[in-house]
């Protein structure tokens, strides 16, 4: 069984804002909400990125009120 | 309700460097004055571009950020300010709620460490809530007895 498995498997993505224990994400922080958006400026979904939902929630809110202040683009192009 | 707040607004860039100064001093001095609060930070950071070109026409503002604690009745005060203030052009107000755990955490934790009731509330709310779940362990307790004796 797990031989079988493990032909398939991936290695499992994992939250990097659990792993440093994030309570809050700052919208002024720029250089970290630009690893999740992609060149045109959307949101990087969870799958993708492997964000936990607690900590996906948290990156989307600072993504908006970065985009409302202007910090950030809405799209790009 | 006391809690604390971040707001951030951007003025516009055609007035001259002293006039957006004074601008976000004079914001400052209003969240003393009307929304009684207490400013924990002013960090302004000057002429910024924007990332996007605003309805407006602008493509670069004056940005500056304040944290400050006030009654949560009394920020919408603030709110109204900035609508009738035609030279701010966007800004932002919101809770910083993780302060304010961190901020109950370290009261509880210096509570318990001396001993002490430094602002009673929480710390009385707290002990009643740990002697409530206490005596419901103990109800369950007795209850199961009860039922294993029958």
């Amino acid at each position: 069984m797990v031989r079988d498995n493990r032909r398939r498997m991936r290695s499992k993505k994992k939250c990097r804002l659990c792993g440093s224990k994030t309570t809050y994400i700052d919208y002024k922080n720029l250089s970290l909400l630009r690893e999740y958006v992609t060149e045109k400026g959307k949101i990087i979904p969870k799958r993708i990125t492997g964000n936990c939902a607690k900590h996906q929630r948290m990156v989307k809110e600072a993504i908006q009120r970065a985009r409302f202040m202007a910090l950030l683009p809405y799209t790009k192009e | 309700m006391i809690r604390i707040y971040e707001t951030m607004f951007i003025v516009s860039p055609r007035l001259d460097e002293e006039s957006r100064n004074s601008m976000a001093e004079k914001v400052r001095d209003y969240i003393v004055e009307r929304v009684s609060g207490t400013i924990e930070k002013f960090d302004r950071w000057g002429i910024r571009k924007l990332a996007y070109r605003v309805t407006k026409g602008f493509s670069e503002g004056d940005y500056t950020v304040i944290q400050f604690k006030a009654d949560s009745e009394s920020v919408d005060i603030l709110e109204k300010f900035y609508g009738i203030t035609p030279e701010v052009f966007r800004w932002q107000t919101f809770r910083r709620e993780d302060l304010e755990k961190a901020e109950k955490k370290a009261l509880l934790k210096k509570g318990t460490s001396e001993e002490e009731l430094p602002e009673g509330q929480t710390e009385v709310k707290a002990v009643e809530s740990a002697v409530v779940e206490v005596s419901e362990a103990v109800v369950e307790k007795t209850t199961e007895t009860v039922a294993t004796e029958e």
